[in-house]
């Protein structure tokens, strides 16, 4: 049945088929270069939102990020002692790209045949469903991973009967560095940890993310980006994270770990020192962000 | 023993008074000469209009290539506090079928207005169905997720049905020339376009099916205040200058596989969805090479003026403050109004005033033409106050200064 709720349009509409853009061209524009050490500059601004209780846009590249918290508000009927915290995230209707994160991604360890098949689909990029509903794949682990990093840092218990609710808008995303949606949960974890702090819920410790990448031979890049370094590592033991932190109990609240061949435990203590090398950086780049705003 | 009782006066804060005594609030605000959001009666709000977001737009200003990205055209607008987002993307639809002519709204207005059109010797030219739309789904931020809010549905049909009544999208903008992907003497794909190659045979470019764009427009609101119909227009018409539709191929690799397969479907006239698919995979949109899209008159507003009378049973004595410089500097309006006419306030914002004020005029005046008292709409919500002659006459010259100006902006 159609959506009577929203103007959708014409039903036998087909959706525009774009076809994929010469090589050439592509890479002539890129945005800024990044060495490999060192975090991509970014924008905070708290407080941008007016009819929510606490929020931040975030800038990062050619991603924007608006996360808005409500809360603590009472839940009708409910008798619990703890507030209930929960995460809802949403990508813009016109980010398709970002559905093609998980086969894109693997494609890298499938054989070459596979890969040129994949790769031949994600080239035509079509666009998005009007009006939908339902979370989508992406949207889903992004409000899991944020939700479960940040449920020990609220003090939940301070607010019982009551529910804390995150919306997270990724308002633009970075088609041009194709960033993958591990650097995507980073800057939303952050975000959402400023829009917590605005918001004045009561917390335990800011939490800090931060995300690195542990290449072919063994070194440690963080907040890598793919404009610098192609998509081409086909068959290496790349091995990605992110991590997040409450920095003043020194705990990982939140861990993701990516990789195409398996990964054994010195690797993950690599690369999981990476992220903590980032969060530590950011953390305190908030904490200036914080004091200069008071 | 006698007890004593006594009644103390509960006290709110303004906000609070705002919410649960919305006309009470107004009321007291507006004796004095002033409106909760401190505005003056007559003063609209700050639109900044910021330039459209190349990084999302496929077809930039500068021919930059995103090269992902489905978005044909966007705007960002602030608005007082109110930051408004507007992505535009597009889809395709077979023109020449019968069934998908035009779309049922279209149709539905015909039948609506074909009797008033005949008594006016019908011209053709100004038939709706020689005009289009854009599909328009907006979203407002409050915090809440699951179906649209009514709001949400008003101002999204009132965005589609308006924008096809002020004729601004011309059918043939939206039409679609096709162009042929093929190869050369030497094999070398190439892609050519009717309108730039004149030399060749224009009867390479007899396609058996026509093909145009539909438009949908996404729109995203933070920080709503009051009454956003103003914010979203003004979001969506910029959106839409800065749209550039593809250049679209046809794909010459399958053709004949299709006609195969369309042939024997119209024989057993079925419409598969197996050909719909093949087809449409067939109409591809140039990764690069794209063209403006075209609008009839792309400078008209929509201004919104609410209307209240001043009820004297709420004034509030006003010795206290009548000699106090400070106010004075801020109640502008106190003398210049009439009695008996409502006042008309700009850009609603605020509870109280959003739930006090019932009577509303919209205006969307044409500003391109000669002619000064050329409107596109009207629209005139009677909600509780006496609309006067003269205050729809002050609305309409409040809406024309506005459009002016936000004419200069963009």
């Amino acid at each position: 049945m159609s959506d009577r709720r929203r103007i959708t349009g014409p039903e036998s509409a087909l959706p525009l088929v774009f076809a994929p853009t010469p090589n050439n061209q592509s890479t002539t524009k890129s945005p800024q270069e990044k060495t490999n050490s060192g975090i991509r500059n970014f924008f905070i601004k708290t407080g941008i939102v007016s009819n929510c209780n606490g929020s931040c846009f975030l800038e990062v590249d050619n991603t924007t990020i608006i996360v808005s918290v409500y809360g603590a508000k009472p839940i009708r009927g409910s008798s619990v002692t703890s507030a209930s915290f929960s995460v809802m995230t949403k990508v813009s209707n016109n980010l398709e790209e970002l559905s093609n994160f998980t086969s894109s991604d693997l494609s890298h360890s499938k054989e070459e045949k596979e890969e040129q098949k994949l790769a031949k689909e994600d080239e035509y990029v079509t666009t998005n469903q009007i009006g939908k509903t339902q979370l989508s794949l992406v949207e889903q682990k992004l409000s899991t991973y944020i939700q479960t990093a940040f449920l020990p840092s609220i003090l939940l218990e301070k607010y019982p009967k009551s529910s804390i609710e995150v919306f997270i808008n990724i308002l633009t995303n970075d088609s041009h560095t194709n960033s993958s949606l591990l650097s995507l949960i980073t800057w939303c974890a952050n975000c959402t940890s400023l829009a917590l702090v605005d918001s004045g819920i009561e917390l335990k410790d800011m939490v800090s993310t931060g995300i690195a990448k542990l290449t072919d031979d063994q070194t440690v890049v963080i907040d890598p980006s793919y404009s610098n370094e192609g998509r081409k590592t086909v068959g290496g033991q790349e091995v990605r994270a992110v991590a997040s932190y409450m920095s003043v109990t020194d705990t990982v609240v939140g861990l993701m770990i990516e990789s195409e061949e398996g990964v054994n435990g010195e690797m993950i203590e690599k690369v999981i020192d990476g992220c903590n090398t980032m969060a530590r950086e950011i953390r305190s780049n908030m904490n200036g962000f914080l004091v200069s705003t008071m | 023993m006698s007890e004593e009782f006594q009644l103390k006066p509960v006290s709110f804060s303004p906000e609070v008074l705002a919410r649960i005594a919305p006309e009470l609030s107004l009321q007291r605000h507006l004796s004095v000469g002033v409106r909760p959001c401190l505005r003056s009666f007559q003063e609209f709000k700050s639109v900044q209009i910021n330039p459209q977001l190349d990084s999302i737009n496929r077809y930039t200003s500068n021919q930059g290539i995103s090269s992902k990205s489905t978005v044909l055209g966007s705007s960002n607008i602030k608005c007082g506090n109110t930051i408004i987002f507007c992505t535009i993307t597009g889809g395709f639809i077979e023109t020449l079928l019968p069934n998908d002519e035009a779309d049922e709204n279209v149709k539905e207005y015909e039948k609506i207005y074909e009797n008033s059109e005949k008594q006016e010797n019908n011209q053709q030219d100004d038939s709706l169905s020689n005009f289009r739309t854009v599909y328009p789904i907006i979203e407002i931020e409050r915090g809440r997720t699951g179906a649209p809010t009514d709001e949400e549905m008003i101002i999204s049909q009132t965005l589609h049905d308006t924008l096809l009544n002020s004729k601004i999208l011309p059918k043939e903008s939206l039409e679609i020339d096709l162009g042929l992907k093929t190869v050369d003497k030497d094999n070398n794909e190439i892609i050519i376009y009717p309108n730039e190659s004149k030399d060749i045979d224009s009867s390479l470019f007899q396609f058996p099916r026509k093909y145009s764009f539909v438009l949908y427009a996404s729109i995203q609101v933070f920080s709503r205040s009051g009454p956003i119909l103003d914010a979203a227009w003004l979001a969506l018409m910029i959106a839409l200058k800065s749209t550039k539709l593809p250049c679209v191929y046809f794909d010459e690799k399958n053709s004949n596989l299709l006609n195969d397969i369309s042939s024997l479907s119209s024989k057993k006239s079925v419409k598969t969805g197996v050909v719909n698919a093949k087809s449409g995979s067939q109409i591809i949109c140039d990764p690069t090479k794209s063209h403006d899209l075209k609008l009839n008159n792309s400078d008209l507003y929509t201004t919104t003026i609410g209307l209240i009378e001043l009820d004297k049973d709420f004034s509030v004595e006003i010795e206290d403050v009548e000699n106090n410089e400070d106010f004075k500097a801020l109640s502008v309006d106190k003398h210049t109004r009439n009695e008996g006419e409502p006042i008309l306030l700009c850009d609603i914002e605020g509870d109280a005033e959003e739930n006090a004020i019932g009577s509303r005029v919209v205006v969307i005046p044409d500003i391109n033409t000669e002619d000064d008292d050329n409107l596109v709409s009207v629209t005139i919500i009677g909600g509780g106050s006496k609309v006067t002659k003269q205050s729809i006459q002050n609305s309409i010259g409040l809406a024309k200064l506005r459009s002016k100006n936000l004419q200069q902006q963009s």
